[in-house]
């Protein structure tokens, strides 16, 4: 009698807990809500995208971030919130890297020149607008490779080729 | 990234010859390829793979910048007018510097001749 006492006990305390679970799973929304709010709340995660699913407090995070560090970052930040019971972490990393800094359109022109002086090349014309430089004049095929190193070597953003090759 | 697949055997052979501080990033329909090499032969072996995909450098979608470091050699092709002296002049070296790199070329340093490729020390 005792026995089957308690293994009625274990049973309801079983259902319990089972009820429970399920009324965890209407708050599945409260969660994805509480942890795309923490998310954006967090300065190095504010710009990104991160896409959160929650099943029975289970949390999925998905997308793209900067870096290892904000992959993580995001974790911690999700395990934080309350009713998270667990974190699968699908965020991929891909490294934004920071755009290119061209030179002023004189420094590059002194550049480009300076480098077709030191490949021995004289008489081109060397136009530079907007960080992208144009090359006018005859060259020989034996030293048009130089003349487009002495441009490239300048680091612009475009190089643009209209020599004659003679 | 069609750039990135266009010059994929430059950027493959870069990476072969373990170019250092490799960076390759497109930016506004340009890649730029920049690095590091201490063996000028690397560098010359990149620009002629350049030019083997672009023969005439026409597609103006690459900037292709690899620094030779101490110790390496750039290439130069002599020009007509050339000598010895006015080319140390252009990369700022001895003259008998580069008689020195190109021995097994040049006998006589009076003698170069337009089309021959030296090495520079650097």
């Amino acid at each position: 009698m005792m026995k089957f006492s308690r293994r009625m006990l274990m049973v309801g305390t079983a259902l319990l807990l089972a009820f429970g679970m399920v009324a965890c799973g209407v708050d599945d929304a409260a969660v994805t809500t509480g942890v795309k709010a923490a998310l954006i709340a967090d300065a190095g995660l504010a710009t990104t995208t991160i896409g959160v699913d929650t099943q029975k407090g289970v949390v999925t995070l998905s997308g793209t971030v900067g870096s290892d560090a904000l992959k993580s970052k995001a974790e911690e930040i999700a395990k934080g919130v309350k009713g998270v019971k667990s974190v699968v972490n699908n965020l991929t990393v891909k490294a934004v890297m920071a755009p290119i800094v061209i030179a002023p359109d004189t420094v590059l022109k002194t550049a480009v020149i300076a480098n077709l002086a030191k490949y021995g090349i004289t008489g081109l014309t060397v136009e530079v607008a907007n960080g992208e430089v144009t090359l006018k004049g005859d060259i020989t095929r034996a030293k048009l490779q130089d003349a487009i190193k002495a441009a490239n070597e300048a680091k612009p953003k475009k190089v643009n080729n209209q020599l004659t090759i003679k | 990234m069609a750039l990135t697949e266009k010059y994929q055997s430059l950027i493959d052979m870069a990476n072969q010859h373990g170019v250092g501080d490799l960076q390759v990033q497109e930016q506004d329909s340009v890649l730029h390829v920049s690095g590091k090499t201490s063996d000028g032969n690397v560098k010359q072996q990149l620009w002629d793979e350049y030019n083997r995909i672009d023969p005439d450098y026409r597609a103006g979608d690459l900037v292709l910048n690899v620094e030779v470091e101490g110790g390496g050699f750039e290439e130069y092709t002599v020009a007509s007018g050339d000598s010895l002296s006015k080319i140390g002049k252009q990369w700022n070296v001895n003259w008998k510097q580069i008689w020195d790199a190109n021995r097994d070329q040049i006998k006589d340093p009076n003698m170069i001749h337009p089309g021959q490729k030296l090495k520079i020390p650097r």
